[in-house]
């Protein structure tokens, strides 16, 4: 019996959550995915990729490095 | 047979191969696909266009926040949009495919001379124009890729006029000059990444410089030498920055700001695609730094790896002999192909859509893999292997020709034996990303149509097939989301849709009226629409008449039970009403058809937050953004469940 008892009075406590979830039920009016994103920001950081300056240090290093390997190939076959 | 009978046949196969290219062209212009970037770019040229006719007065091209035009120099799309203004042409795309395949036919004539000024010979020219039509990727969009094909002919040709520019050091003729001017000039014209061809020019003086030290003694030394050559470089300098930017608007309000913005854009565009990659879904800016040295791998013609691994071994050998300005201008070549990729990989360059943006080394890549098939026909140390070595080279060219010949216009989706075939890679890699198998549906839609009333729908903006024709309105809608439109036939790519779905084969519709293939591949689906129970269900739900609208989707999951935008849609209003029992079934079911299916995640985010579990609702949360950290819908409900944890 106190169980029964304990059972409804738990269950009418809970009532006011019950209606209130209820109540709070949510419609969600966009949910489409989009396929390509433009100039909009990702919700969390997204891998980035290296900026401007490193793109002179690479064009740098890499004319300086084939220059050289060549320089030195070319001559070390002419001996 | 003399030499100089040979020289000529060689040349004469050269200006035949020429001339057949140029019939096959003009016999297929006609007949070529419209491309998705063909509605972006030509709107745009019109208002190029139009800048220049009020003198400025419409500004419109000037101002393009969303899709980033002003940065293109796009002077062919601009040329298409003037000849079409001027001369009141009406089928204005093609007059674009005309002149792309103008465009094309210019390649292969430059690569072809590139050909000759490194291995001596027309006979190389004439292997190269075959190979160049036989490469899928590169011919497949000549008629429609106003940017990628042109910008590829003008680097060729710069690359072309700096080997003879090098050839003809100290005394360069002005000829050279002025070519190399224009060809770098066009080069910037059609995309400012033509500015590379500086750097090239600055790269090969200092390498002939070390390979001829004496040059630089007698340049120096001699003032009319040295005059003349800084004339030389100004008027290339000149020539090839300013002359390319006169049909460019936006680099014409601040020449020396503006393209270099524009260039740094180009190099981390913003824009970020849904790519599939290896059988996953990738945002293009956050693919792997192997995605394009995969892409050469499994997309290049057979022909082009075997002849590209002969000129290697060829390279390699001619280390063991003394140096000399033939391994010189080879390793000049080589460089000018793999240095661009290089590059971008370094850098971490958005890619995107294959190798299409790194179309413009191919050319290089056909000429370095036709000199190392003539070199092994040629060689004489390995007579006994020569032969078959070179038999087996043009004998690869004939499954290109094969695929081109059963696949046109959607001919450049090609993958090679490597990866196993198209067939193979479907559903692993991007498909038909420009949507060239949409002109067949829509012919066949037309005729179906008739002169009833339509509205079609389609998951791309390729619009011309439909706009000159008045009982036809058009509709733009995603695939998955197509219940949320009103439209009563749908064409649509089968683009977009995530890997797993295609595997499992619960993608297509049930309304589906034909599917079109493309080598036994799913390649577009015509659908028709008997009713309209899943749209109208949607409309009421909107109205918040959860009772009718789910009635009505109830009927529509009927007909088709592997629309997961209806679970999506029926999940909503259960969620909206409450039910949760009912709305964990939905989910549960529709998960079966799309597990990664991101809106799944948003509404079972918002139950655990209507629920106050806030904690649970940002655990999926998490799970969501770590599928697609792009989902802009989640990110208010994400706003607020931190807020409710003070994080």
């Amino acid at each position: 019996m106190k169980r029964i008892i304990a059972m409804i009075g738990l269950f009418l406590m809970g009532l006011p959550t019950l209606l209130m979830a209820q109540d709070q039920g949510t419609y969600i009016d966009n949910l489409g995915a989009q396929d390509s994103s433009y100039m909009d920001e990702a919700m969390a950081p997204v891998e980035s990729a290296s900026g401007g300056n490193s793109t002179v240090i690479i064009i740098v290093v890499a004319v300086v490095v084939i220059a050289a390997a060549a320089f030195f190939l070319l001559k070390k076959k002419k001996k | 047979m003399s030499s100089s009978t040979n020289i000529l046949t060689a040349r004469n196969t050269f200006i035949a191969s020429l001339s057949i290219a140029a019939m096959i062209l003009l016999f297929l212009a006609p007949k070529a696909a419209v491309n998705v970037d063909e509605l972006l770019h030509y709107p745009h040229a019109q208002k190029v266009v139009n800048w220049y006719f009020t003198g400025g007065e419409d500004a419109s091209c000037l101002h393009t926040p969303v899709h980033n035009l002003k940065y293109y120099g796009q002077s062919v799309d601009n040329l298409t949009a003037l000849i079409n203004r001027v001369f009141y042409i009406e089928n204005e795309y093609l007059t674009r495919h005309f002149t792309g395949a103008f465009f094309f036919w210019l390649l292969l004539f430059f690569t072809g001379r590139l050909a000759k000024e490194l291995g001596g010979s027309y006979w190389i020219s004439a292997l190269v124009v075959v190979g160049l039509m036989l490469t899928p990727r590169l011919f497949g969009q000549s008629f429609g890729n106003l940017k990628d094909i042109p910008f590829g002919a003008g680097y060729i040709a710069g690359i072309l006029f700096i080997v003879r520019f090098l050839k003809e050091m100290p005394t360069p003729k002005w000829t050279t000059v002025v070519y190399l001017g224009l060809a770098i000039a066009f080069t910037n014209s059609v995309r400012i990444g033509g500015l590379i061809l500086f750097a090239y020019l600055a790269a090969g003086l200092a390498g002939i410089l070390l390979l001829k030290p004496f040059l630089l003694k007698y340049i120096v030394t001699t003032k009319s030498c040295f005059v003349r050559l800084t004339g030389q470089f100004l008027a290339v300098a000149a020539i090839g920055y300013f002359i390319g930017l006169l049909f460019w608007p936006y680099a014409l309000q601040n020449v020396f700001h503006n393209p270099l913005e524009s260039l740094s854009v180009m190099e981390h565009y913003k824009v970020s695609i849904k790519q599939i990659f290896e059988g996953e879904v990738v945002w293009s800016s956050q693919l792997p730094w192997n995605y394009l040295p995969k892409w050469f791998l499994i997309s290049s013609p057979e022909f082009l790896l075997l002849g590209f691994i002969y000129f290697l071994a060829f390279l390699t050998y001619k280390f063991t002999k003394p140096a000399g300005e033939q391994l010189f201008f080879e390793l000049f070549a080589l460089f000018t192909a793999v240095f661009p990729v290089v590059y971008v990989v370094a850098i971490g360059s958005n890619l995107y859509s294959g190798i299409r943006q790194m179309l413009f080394v191919v050319p290089v890549l056909v000429v370095l893999a036709s000199l190392g098939a003539y070199q092994v026909f040629k060689a004489k140390k390995i007579r006994r292997l020569a032969m078959p070595a070179f038999v087996v080279f043009v004998a690869l060219m004939l499954l290109p020709l094969v695929h081109q010949a059963k696949t046109f216009p959607v001919d450049y989706v090609y993958f090679n034996a490597v990866s196993g075939g198209n067939k193979k890679v479907w559903s692993n890699y991007e498909y038909d990303y420009y949507f060239h198998g949409i002109k067949n549906a829509a012919d066949d839609l037309i005729e179906e149509i008739g002169d009833e009333e339509a509205l079609v729908a389609m998951n791309c903006q390729l619009t011309n097939y439909f706009e000159k024709i008045q009982n036809i309105d058009f509709q733009y809608t995603r695939y998955l989301e197509r219940s949320s439109a009103d439209w009563d036939y749908g064409i649509f790519g089968v683009n977009y849709i995530h890997p797993w779905m295609l595997k499992h084969e619960n993608w297509a519709s049930a309304k589906i009226l034909k599917t079109y293939y493309h080598k036994g591949n799913p390649l577009v689906v015509l659908i028709k629409r008997e009713d309209k129970n899943d749209f109208q269900g949607i409309q009421e739900l909107q109205k918040r008449n959860w009772e009718e609208g789910e009635k009505l989707l109830y009927k529509a999951l009927e007909v088709e039970p592997n629309n997961v935008w209806l679970f999506v849609n029926l999940a909503n209003s259960k969620l909206a009403q409450g039910d949760y029992v009912a709305f964990d079934e939905l989910l549960e079911k529709g998960r079966a058809i799309y597990p990664q299916y991101e809106p799944f995640y948003l509404l079972e985010a918002q139950k655990y937050f209507d629920q106050q579990n806030y904690s649970a609702s940002l655990n999926v949360l998490n799970q969501l953004i770590g599928i697609n950290p792009r989902y802009q819908n989640a990110a208010p409900l994400l706003k607020k469940v931190k807020e409710k944890l003070n994080k």
